[in-house]
């Protein structure tokens, strides 16, 4: 080690132990908790994208639904057409 | 070299709780962590940074980042928690340093910003030893400086935290030695 990294070194263990006493003043933590809070807390567009975004899961069941109802009573419909034009063959 | 008093530490465990609170929703358990955590990481900032109120800027931002990632379930427990704060405080630093860097040269001139806290007159002047000493170092350099110099950190926790080798620590610490000397601040 030469003679320049000592003092280099020994600038810095110097620079530690003055800056060892440094302490955050007690508002920081406040200031810290707010900021904090504040991101935690979804803005109104964030409010409304969500909500959106709910609403829209929400109506592409609802309409999957629809359509596997609608297919389902279709095939009802057909059905119960076929059985009535057989009953009316045999009353003929 | 560096050391910090054992009342301000919290257990290990007691972090690992409110972690894992915060980590189920528990907002208050996060006020344990700053409250347990700020003064080191305020001394952290304040030694890389060279100034009280970015220190106080990079902190905050700091914390707010670590929530977002306790949320979102980000912390996975690989490093200490607060190894882990250490990193994101550091990181957050490097960047602060990088746009300052910028900045500065955009304006061509320093512009520092006020800070209307209390803090020892004799940390005030160290402080602006250590921007006018590590102030031409590049961002990496001057932090694995202040983590391993300042913080008095071994190798291997600084390397855990700037998430490199030991040896690319060493190397950093050797480059910023280097230009150190050749700046001619040692006298």
């Amino acid at each position: 080690m030469t003679v320049h990294t000592q003092d280099v070194e020994a600038r810095l263990e110097k620079l530690a132990r003055a800056t060892d006493g440094l302490r955050a003043r007690p508002e920081l933590g406040a200031r810290i908790l707010s900021a904090v809070e504040r991101t935690a807390r979804p803005s109104w567009i964030e409010s409304v994208t969500l909500s959106a975004r709910a609403g829209f899961a929400v109506a592409v069941f609802a309409a999957a639904a629809a359509v596997v109802l609608a297919w389902h009573n279709e095939a009802q419909a057909v059905e119960a057409q076929a059985v009535a034009y057989g009953a009316m063959g045999i009353e003929w | 070299m560096a050391t910090t008093p054992d009342q301000e530490r919290p257990t290990l465990s007691d972090l690992e709780q409110a972690v894992a609170r915060v980590q189920s929703g528990d907002m208050a358990a996060f006020r344990q962590i700053v409250e347990a955590t700020t003064d080191r990481m305020f001394r952290l900032s304040a030694r890389i940074m060279g100034s009280l109120a970015d220190a106080e800027d990079v902190v905050q931002e700091a914390y707010v980042k670590a929530y977002q990632a306790l949320s979102a379930g980000g912390f996975d427990r690989r490093s200490r928690v607060d190894t882990w704060l250490y990193r994101i405080v550091t990181n957050t630093a490097i960047d602060a340093l990088r746009t300052r860097k910028r900045r500065r040269t955009q304006s061509d001139e320093a512009i520092e910003p006020e800070f209307d806290g209390v803090a020892p007159a004799e940390a005030r002047v160290a402080l602006v030893e250590i921007e006018q000493l590590l102030g031409l170092l590049p961002a990496d350099q001057r932090a694995a400086v202040a983590l391993k110099a300042l913080e008095g950190l071994t190798s291997a926790e600084v390397a855990e935290i700037l998430e490199c080798s030991e040896g690319a620590v060493e190397q950093r610490l050797v480059r910023a030695r280097a230009t150190l000397r050749q700046l001619g601040h040692e006298a």
